[in-house]
């Protein structure tokens, strides 16, 4: 083989990679046989190795200046806060989606175990319709429709003012059906009865019932927690989504 | 402080310790762009802007050698300004030999140099060196960039596939190529018997 004649492709990289221990096992014997019979590839082999290693022993170069950056040309730095990388994000995530679906599961066994009484218990202590409503069902039956709104203490200016009656009366203030306009005393005795058990109109002498402290419950407080919770891994979720296509 | 704590502390937003980094590698990452552009300025500010690019991505810098990223990086921009220049190196390496030695950063031929070689050889070699990057930057962009990444900078043919963006069997490919190549070109200009062959022949005179 002429060495100055040009190798074929396969076999220069087969050379090229058994200088690099690169060739597989069948493939080097077969290499290895042939070079070992043939000089002129032994001198191809050769020259491409001296090539190699004059490229191994080229030097490194210095940089004609440091190449250190300043904080200016660094731009960004890789984390403005700890508290704010991705990682942690995500992880914040995870934790508030976990929480939510704790809370939410908890919330919904809560609910099952209890049939009948899915509305909020405390929502009768609280609201003020719920007093009114338990006022209503003690007066006699047809009283005031469950959504009446029970007068107020008797004033001296009777119930007539009390519904902008009389002079100047305003539209869409008058006294709901069932409630005479003129005599509401009928009506009044079991509103007064339901005002003095709720405390609602007692005279001004006599001190109000202490308000029993009552505890918000798991069922109130479980639909904020689920929209908290829910809220919070979202936003940490596209925070962390943020933070990785910024960096 | 070792290199994983300094990557640890780069990460956290310490640029001190990051340009620590930039300190023990900028020589890798110059010489390759050096070779690649052909002219200093250029490679500098290449090299620089490599250094940005891995400092602002060093989140992205899981389980790999850091000198391997920092040469992708650097080879990727060196191929981009290349492509974005689309002409061959303006500067000769030989010019750039000679100016490195005259501002006084070529001491690379002195690491070269064994000090207990005489002139000839020393010359032999300095000789060897301007012809081979001279050659060097003949070969077409892809091929120096994959000989220089596997044969200078030592990175194995799996590092430099990952690095170049491109299959195992054509970083083998390119690299018998650029060899071949370089083979050819060093015979053309009367270097390429081996070294040591060389300098035998120059005693024996």
């Amino acid at each position: 083989m002429n060495p100055r004649a040009p190798l074929d492709p396969r076999l220069l990289e087969a050379l090229s990679a058994y200088l690099d221990g690169r060739l597989e096992d069948t493939g080097k014997a077969a290499l290895e046989d042939r070079l070992s019979r043939e000089e002129d590839l032994r001198r191809h082999l050769a020259e491409l190795r001296a090539v190699k290693e004059s490229l191994r022993a080229l030097p490194a170069l210095s940089p004609p200046r440091p190449l250190t950056l300043t904080p200016a040309q660094a731009g960004a730095p890789v984390r403005p806060s700890g508290w704010f990388s991705p990682r942690r994000m995500t992880l914040g995530a995870a934790l508030a989606a976990m929480a939510f679906a704790l809370v939410l599961s908890a919330d919904l066994v809560s609910r099952g175990a209890m049939p009948g009484a899915a509305a909020p218990l405390m929502v009768e202590n609280f609201t003020a319709p719920a007093m009114l409503q338990s006022a209503d069902q003690a007066a006699p039956e047809g009283s005031a429709s469950p959504l009446t709104v029970p007068p107020p203490a008797p004033t001296a200016s009777g119930p007539q003012e009390k519904y902008g009656g009389g002079e100047g009366e305003t539209p869409g203030l008058a006294p709901p059906p069932g409630e005479p306009d003129t005599d509401g005393r009928g009506e009044s005795s079991g509103a007064d009865a339901a005002s003095e058990r709720s405390g609602i109109g007692r005279g001004s002498d006599d001190p109000p019932a202490p308000q029993p402290l009552v505890l918000p419950d798991f069922r109130m407080l479980a639909p904020w927690l689920e929209v908290l919770l829910g809220s919070a891994a979202v936003v940490l979720a596209a925070l962390a989504v943020w933070s990785r296509r910024r960096k | 402080m070792d290199e994983l704590s300094l990557l640890q502390a780069a990460r956290n937003g310490d640029l001190d310790s990051f340009n620590r980094l930039v300190l023990d590698y900028q020589s890798h990452a110059y010489s390759f762009a050096c070779r690649m552009l052909g002219e200093p300025e250029g490679a500098a500010d290449a090299a620089q802007q490599a250094f940005v690019s891995a400092y602002r991505h060093l989140g992205e810098l899981r389980g790999e050698n850091f000198r391997s990223w920092l040469l992708r990086i650097v080879a990727n921009a060196c191929l981009d300004e290349l492509r974005r220049r689309k002409r061959r190196p303006a500067v000769s390496l030989e010019d750039l030999s000679a100016g490195a030695e005259e501002d006084g950063s070529g001491e690379s031929l002195s690491i070269l140099a064994d000090p207990a070689e005489g002139p000839e050889t020393a010359a032999v070699r300095a000789d060897l060196r301007r012809v081979l990057e001279d050659c060097l930057a003949l070969l077409p962009p892809d091929q120096r960039a994959t000989i220089l990444l596997v044969d200078v900078h030592e990175q194995d043919y799996a590092e430099a596939a990952r690095a170049l963006r491109v299959a195992l069997g054509t970083v083998k490919s390119r690299v018998a190529r650029a060899r071949a190549d370089l083979r050819d070109c060093l015979r053309a200009k009367g270097e390429l018997p081996p070294l040591p062959h060389r300098l035998e022949s120059e005693a024996s005179r």
